[in-house]
């Protein structure tokens, strides 16, 4: 007995008979799951700067508690002025900036994919697009049309549309050849084929294009608010930057998080339905 | 009755000559296979007749009637089958009536019908990607008989299967085919499957393709897999593969 136990001990070394590569991988790791640890992380950075400004480490000029900056956004988005003013203009613009870069997305891309030649010469100017700083145009914007949604809506939606361009060529190049020649075979004209195949066969790439389109169409609007507006979440935080009210700029900084945050994960429910690569 | 009449069909890329001239006549209701080295330009053939592409010279008449583009009694069966992954099996097999403006109720029937006719009734609400290679096959079977064809083309339809799975299909597609009474132009690189399935075999050449032989296969139908083993079988498949022996062996430059 005891010397079949001791085989057994030299023999133990390898705990593991099944390769690395094939073990499962664990579930949990101190117990908690993957989205445990998502919201763990989110808690301990919460948690971490309200310690850190509750000490009195770093001055309130720069940081505020998380609680207070919550406090403040509550309060915020109660107060029909800041709606009115602030949070439902910067919603309205990246609604309508969406829609815009969206649709002359699509429609540049169908363009661009119908006549090879357009394709051809317009294709480099889309590769070194968003090398070209975009922002900066946005000051001639403000002179030609003045302060007001026209030049945010230019410049935001010059910002979205060419990501969704970008994507749809990519969907409508990703039709087989047999589905071509499918098409051509069945005598579908050229409206049934843009709806029946194209458009079909594109749209997990046009879907990511738009999701990326929509977060551009928040930046877009959100950072022209903050260079030069009157009105708007963007405006709001840097006036509040601008007159040391920094309570209400993390409180602006926040909600805009909570916005961009609800609007990435609508975009990405609803994406998955009609994504028919994820069935 | 000789329903298609290929006449010194020549097609040329960029310079190479790729096909022919090559004539070729299929009656009504004919089993026709061609084989061939592959490059030969078997697939271009089809096509020219499928109306996808236009020859270079020569012509093509099906039913009495000069080839001017794609026709809607013929119907194609492609190597990759050509599914729509982002539609439903039955919704796949109605498209081609879709494509011709059947109204849904009616198109959905009769593709119900053919979906019946391939074995597949269970899988209609199934997406494609969810079937095996030779299961996608069948629907696109069952999406070519929707349009009741008075000639269907088929590209290796089992090029991309294994071989039990396509002999398992050469029979179901013989059984479909024997129903009907429209002519078939098969194109295949299985010599067993091309014996096995035709009325005659058509030898192609290395490219540019033409015709080196065209052989009848007498043998009664119905046919069951037994019939590989008769003389008039084993005859024809030793004289094909003589032929494309050589004919591949020059395709590759090796002789």
């Amino acid at each position: 007995m005891v010397l079949m136990t001791a085989a057994r001990a030299t023999a133990a070394p390898r705990r593991y008979r099944i390769p690395r590569y094939l073990r499962p991988r664990p579930r949990t790791v101190l117990g908690m799951t993957s989205s445990a640890w998502t919201v763990a992380l989110g808690l301990l950075c919460v948690v971490t700067l309200e310690t850190v400004s509750r000490a009195g480490l770093i001055s309130d000029l720069y940081l505020v508690p998380p609680s207070t900056m919550a406090t403040r956004a509550a309060s915020l988005v109660t107060d029909g002025g800041f709606l009115r003013q602030d949070l439902l203009p910067s919603v309205a613009l990246i609604a309508v900036t969406f829609a815009v870069a969206g649709l002359l997305g699509i429609a540049t891309a169908y363009l661009l994919w119908r006549s090879d030649w357009c394709r051809r010469a317009a294709l480099p100017w889309l590769a070194v697009y968003y090398a070209i700083p975009v922002f900066a145009i946005y000051p001639c914007l403000v002179v030609l049309f003045g302060v007001g949604p026209v030049p945010i809506l230019v410049v935001s939606v010059a910002f979205g549309t060419v990501v969704v361009v970008t994507n749809t060529l990519t969907g409508f190049d990703s039709v087989p050849q047999p589905v071509v020649k499918l098409a051509r075979a069945r005598r579908l004209g050229a409206g049934q084929y843009l709806r029946r195949i194209l458009l079909p066969a594109a749209a997990p790439d046009i879907l990511a294009g738009l999701r990326l389109g929509l977060v551009y169409s928040i930046i877009g609007v959100l950072a022209t608010e903050f260079i030069l507006s009157t009105h708007g979440l963007g405006h709001y935080i840097a006036d509040a930057y601008h007159t040391f009210r920094v309570t209400d700029m993390y409180a602006g900084i926040l909600l805009i998080c909570v916005v961009a945050l609800v609007l990435n994960v609508g975009s990405a429910t609803v994406a998955g339905r009609l994504d028919w690569r994820r069935r | 009755m000789t329903h298609v009449v290929a006449r010194d069909v020549v097609r040329t890329f960029g310079g190479v000559d790729a096909l022919g001239p090559i004539s070729l006549d299929i009656r009504e209701g004919e089993f026709v296979s061609v084989v061939g080295p592959s490059g030969c330009g078997k697939s271009t053939l089809m096509e020219i007749i499928g109306g996808l592409q236009d020859p270079d010279a020569g012509s093509v008449a099906i039913g009495g009637t000069d080839l001017a583009g794609p026709r809607d009694e013929t119907s194609i069966v492609f190597q990759d089958s050509a599914t729509l992954p982002w539609r439903t099996v039955l919704d796949n097999v109605a498209f081609a009536l879709e494509a011709k403006g059947v109204p849904r109720a009616a198109r959905l029937e009769i593709a119900r019908e053919r979906l019946a006719t391939v074995g597949l009734t269970d899988f209609a609400a199934h997406y494609p990607t969810q079937l095996s290679g030779g299961m996608r096959q069948r629907v696109a079977i069952a999406r070519a008989l929707t349009t009741d064809p008075d000639l269907i083309l088929a590209d290796e339809p089992f090029g991309a299967l294994d071989e039990q799975t396509r002999l398992l299909m050469s029979f179901e597609l013989l059984r479909v085919v024997e129903r009907l009474s429209c002519s078939v132009l098969f194109i295949t690189h299985s010599i067993q499957e091309a014996v096995l399935l035709s009325n005659r075999v058509v030898v192609m050449s290395a490219r540019p393709g033409r015709i080196l032989d065209d052989i009848p296969i007498d043998l009664p139908l119905p046919r069951g897999l037994d019939v590989l083993t008769t003389p008039v079988a084993t005859e024809a498949v030793g004289r094909i593969w003589a032929l494309i022996r050589r004919e591949a062996q020059l395709a590759m430059g090796l002789t």
